[in-house]
């Protein structure tokens, strides 16, 4: 049985992670790095198209237009 | 060529380790093989990199950095090292045979993370090797050092008269080895020095009880943090000051009783160098090194049952002996500061009362800095603010949580939690505006030992499947993603192996074109005006004779009086002046002509009409 309290310390480190990568992801796109940090723009214009398909349309038009 | 310039600074390198073993031999009255062999080999090339910056240092200020010079000093300790160090090479091989081992116990994903850390690194060794000299590196970093290699004298450049108060550590190391093998060798210098800072960090680790795992993780941290990663190739010092920090972190770690007076005196050694190459250091890692140090020798009068008097005289003592070898490292550098401003303090201190101090920098506005405070760590992490450059790797935040999970800590690690947040928060209070990893990175690097033991820690527990899986995906994604970042850098390094360019052709950056114009075009009469800093790829000659304008107002009559015919205006950070020369005409009586324009640059020359 799972435990509640080791459950939900789970559940809270799981998202922080998750949250910081996709954070560190999400800016790469969003932000021009002035020291060539964060991920390369060759990857991210292969996964933007990805992206594209689950993103709704407002973050779209918003990440493409300040990218 | 290439191969001559890996030659020389490998060579350089072995000089540096041979100097720093022999002296760490002196130091420890021969007993320094009581500490492990990875140990004595970092703090010996940092050791002897820390006295032989201040020997070019002081050769600098007599003008006797001449190659000769240098050449005789180097191979001479070369060979006094061959004689003298035998017995320790002969404990290298079962310390690299120890590591292997451990490597080949690793499981396959671990040895496929060793693997891609290992390809990022030497990636980082190509880039320092192929990338242009770009920002303040090629304002003053690399400046100084052509200039020095030049003339054989240590004097500032025109336009960073007051800034040349700071340590020159790294400058020093650039300009001896832009003497015997050029500047490209310079760059590929702090590569090495980078992975002394590695490797001091990696043993900060297994004194905190980080095992395989923990290590490659910490690597991992360390190498995916651009604040530390961005200096390794673009010619700036920032590594210096980080390596001499954790190796000053580590000896302070190590100041315990049995340990005698060594660590003392090379925690003392080791800060003072730190100070130096870093002044920022000063604020953060001497509260660090009391707050160890006190609490060793409290733990040391505790176990034997000593009184407090006791504690007290030797915290007395043990301070003495750390502030003796401080003073002693700082020497050359306020020597130097005596002997160019005759103010040995600059720019902490000064004599005489028309000095002014540049450090009392304030970055951003109030608010600003308000919200920079209110983001730390985010800040440090995610932050792109202007001059910051660099940031901590995203794992360090992601991992941050872990540290809460039940786990054994041992004191090694309690102390370097503490005198990171100590350190940290010190940093916070004092220069809440400048937010730059690069300026306390010694400081915040040891946090990546508590986040890697943190995620070891969780490896090791029989639970939090989802979460293990998560951290490791995680670093696999982001150490492919740093590797894709360096990796067309890959490819122009093959394309040099083989010969197919040259090194010259690569070492460009934006700036290049137009100083090489002047290069091209300068005669031994031309008076060059520069508005902007930029100006390493200036021939030596050239930078030597540029005179700096003493006026702020800048109008071509006054140019032209002034004696310059040549006007260089760097648009990046220089386009008021160019403005200003638009917004005024010259006089009747004079000619201005464009000879030079890009998209960085604007070159004109004046000339009275006939």
């Amino acid at each position: 049985m799972i435990k509640f309290k080791e459950f939900t310390i789970g559940l809270l480190i799981f998202l922080w992670m998750i949250a910081s990568f996709l954070v560190w992801w999400v800016l790469s796109g969003l932000v021009e790095p002035p020291s060539g940090n964060l991920v390369p723009p060759k990857i991210r214009q292969i996964t933007r198209q990805a992206e594209a398909l689950i993103y709704p349309y407002v973050w779209r038009q918003y990440i493409f237009t300040t990218e | 060529m290439i191969y001559i310039i890996i030659f020389y600074t490998i060579f350089y390198v072995l000089v540096n380790l041979f100097l720093g073993l022999i002296l760490l031999k002196v130091i420890s009255a021969q007993k320094i093989h009581q500490w492990p062999v990875l140990v004595q080999f970092c703090s010996g090339f940092l050791l002897g990199q820390g006295v032989l910056a201040n020997l070019w240092l002081l050769l600098g200020l007599l003008s006797w950095f001449k190659k000769p010079v240098i050449l005789v000093i180097i191979i001479l300790i070369a060979i006094i090292g061959t004689l003298t160090l035998r017995p320790f090479f002969q404990t290298i091989k079962p310390e690299f045979r120890k590591i292997i081992e451990a490597i080949k116990k690793l499981t396959l994903i671990w040895k496929i993370f060793f693997s891609l850390l290992i390809i990022l690194v030497l990636c980082f060794a190509i880039g320092s090797i192929i990338k242009s000299p770009t920002g303040d590196a090629e304002a003053f970093y690399m400046v100084l050092p052509k200039i020095m290699a030049y003339t054989g004298t240590l004097q500032p450049p025109a336009n960073y008269i007051s800034f040349s108060q700071i340590g020159l550590s790294g400058e020093m190391h650039f300009a001896a080895l832009m003497v015997i093998a050029g500047p490209v060798a310079s760059k590929f210098f702090v590569w090495f020095t980078a992975l002394a800072a590695a490797v001091m960090l990696l043993i900060i680790g297994r004194l905190a009880g980080l095992k395989a795992k923990g290590q490659i993780i910490v690597l991992i941290l360390l190498f995916t943090s651009t604040a530390f990663t961005n200096y390794i190739m673009d010619g700036k010092v920032d590594v210096f000051g980080a390596a001499f920090g954790l190796a000053a972190y580590y000896w302070v770690l190590q100041t315990k009783r049995e340990n005698g007076w060594t660590p003392l005196a090379l925690t003392g050694l080791f800060a003072g160098l730190a100070f130096i190459a870093k002044f920022s250091n000063i604020l953060v890692i001497s509260p660090g090194i009391l707050t160890i140090l006190s609490w060793n020798i409290y733990s040391d009068s505790r176990k034997i049952k000593e009184s407090f008097k006791r504690f007290v005289i030797s915290a007395i003592i043990s301070l003495g002996i750390i502030g003796l070898f401080i003073f002693i490292s700082a020497i050359p550098h306020l020597t130097k500061n005596a002997i160019i401003y005759g103010e040995p303090l600059a720019p902490f201190f000064f004599f005489k009362p028309q000095g002014s101090s540049w450090i009392e920098q304030v970055w951003y506005s109030a608010q600003t800095t308000k919200f920079i405070l209110l983001t730390y760590p985010f800040a440090l992490t995610f932050g792109q603010y202007p001059m910051q450059d660099g940031n901590l790797s995203v794992l360090i935040f992601a991992f941050l949580p872990l540290i809460f999970l039940k786990q054994n800590n041992s004191i090694i690690k309690k102390q370097i939690l503490t005198v990171a947040l100590i350190g940290l928060a010190i940093w916070m209070i004092m220069r809440p505006s400048v937010l730059s990893p690069r300026y306390i990175l010694a400081t915040l690097l040891l946090f990546g030992v508590v986040m890697a033991s943190g995620f070891e820690n969780l490896l090791n527990q029989q639970k939090y499947y989802i979460l293990k899986f998560i951290g490791i995906s995680m670093m696999l994604v982001i150490l492919l993603v740093s590797i894709a970042g360096q990796w067309r850098l890959s490819k122009l390094f093959v394309r040099l192996i083989f010969g197919r360019i040259d090194i010259r052709s690569l070492n460009t950056g934006a700036y290049f074109p137009a100083l090489d114009f002047i290069n091209k075009s300068y005669s031994p009469s031309d008076q060059i005006f520069i508005a902007g800093a930029y100006r390493y790829f200036l021939r030596p000659e050239i930078l030597v004779n540029i005179k700096p304008p003493d006026g702020l107002t800048v109008t071509w009559e006054y140019l032209y009086n002034k004696g310059y015919n040549k006007i260089v205006i760097q648009k990046d950070s220089s386009l008021f002046v160019l403005k200003d020369l638009e917004n005024n005409p010259p006089p009747d009586w004079l000619e201005t002509k464009m000879i030079y324009d890009d998209f960085r640059t604007t070159i004109f020359s004046i000339n009275k009409k006939n």
